[in-house]
């Protein structure tokens, strides 16, 4: 198989630009540090969202200027087509990974 | 109750060596004017300049040809090191070696030394890890100036530093003087023709 799953950090900012209402990089960290429980830096967020969007898995569109942020604008991403794809991609896998373990089905290690 | 600032000195290395930094820099002032702390943002600027390295977009200084100078002159003075620590050799063991100077001299040392029973001194190797330490700066910053093509550049570059200390190993002073303007001028060129061709961004 030639297609490339998504990382598991890749996985998590896909889910959050589902999740949130209007996903731009604030919105997608905080959400990934609701649900995930973890710290997230946003300079990692914008170079995953980057990189997302050179192999066109998200698109982004620039919002109006806004005067909490100094009046600079939002960068607002979406998922496109293809990162939907990407995204169920990587679910059947790790669902196939994740079934049939007999350590994880009896409750004990 | 006064407001609270941003730091100005972390905001100014965000727009110094972060490209495309506004939706990030926006983020940043929004979050921190609801609840962050400076060290949170203290934090985030230091990630970002990380992950910016990591990702490739860095920002150079706008007067690449300034620091490409600066590299390509401190390779040059680890040449005159390695040239002034033979003459201290000489001067201090023994008979003059003809017609050897440059890098290449520290081997053919060993190999005169060991017909001739002297040990070169320790020190000697000195200039030459200088010229290496000076040489792997030099390569990355040439491959950050090529961004489209990293490996052909750094390969070049070494190709080009290694014909210069070749060329100068058996040449007459106002050869290697040449030899050495030329090494300089093709970096500038270089790193002029790289930074000529911006680099696609696709945005929709």
């Amino acid at each position: 198989m030639n297609r490339k799953l998504l990382t598991d950090f890749e996985l998590m900012i896909l889910l959050a630009i589902l999740r949130v209402d209007e996903p731009y990089g604030v919105t997608v960290a905080r959400e990934i540090e609701a649900t995930a429980g973890r710290s997230v830096l946003l300079g990692a967020v914008y170079a995953a969202l980057d990189r997302l969007e050179e192999r066109g898995l998200v698109a982004s569109r620039i919002g109006d200027p806004r005067p909490e942020r100094g009046g600079r604008a939002r960068r607002y991403f979406r998922l496109t087509a293809r990162g939907l794809r990407a995204l169920k991609d990587t679910q059947r896998a790790l669902v196939a990974l994740w079934t049939k373990v007999p350590q994880l089905e009896g409750g004990t290690a | 109750m006064t407001a609270r600032r941003p730091s100005r000195l972390a905001l100014a290395l965000l727009d110094r060596f972060v490209a495309d930094n506004e939706p990030l820099k926006g983020d940043l002032l929004e979050e921190f004017e609801a609840r962050r702390s400076h060290w949170w943002l203290w934090r985030q600027v230091i990630g970002a300049l990380v992950c910016a390295r990591t990702q490739r977009s860095l920002r150079l200084p706008q007067n690449a040809d300034m620091a490409v100078l600066g590299m390509a002159m401190l390779l040059l003075v680890s040449f005159e090191a390695v040239f002034v620590m033979n003459v201290v050799h000489r001067l201090a063991f023994g008979p003059p070696l003809p017609d050897i100077t440059g890098y290449f001299h520290l081997v053919r040392l060993g190999a005169l030394d060991s017909t001739a029973g002297v040990t070169p001194p320790p020190l000697a190797l000195v200039p030459a890890l200088c010229a290496i330490a000076a040489s792997m700066p030099a390569g990355w910053l040439i491959a950050q100036v090529h961004q489209q093509h990293r490996a052909l550049s750094v390969c070049l570059f070494t190709l080009s530093l290694a014909l210069c200390a070749g060329f100068n190993l058996r040449s007459p002073l106002p050869a290697q003087l040449v030899t050495m303007m030329v090494f300089v001028i093709g970096l500038l060129g270089g790193s002029r023709l790289g930074t000529a061709i911006p680099a696609p961004r696709q945005r929709s």
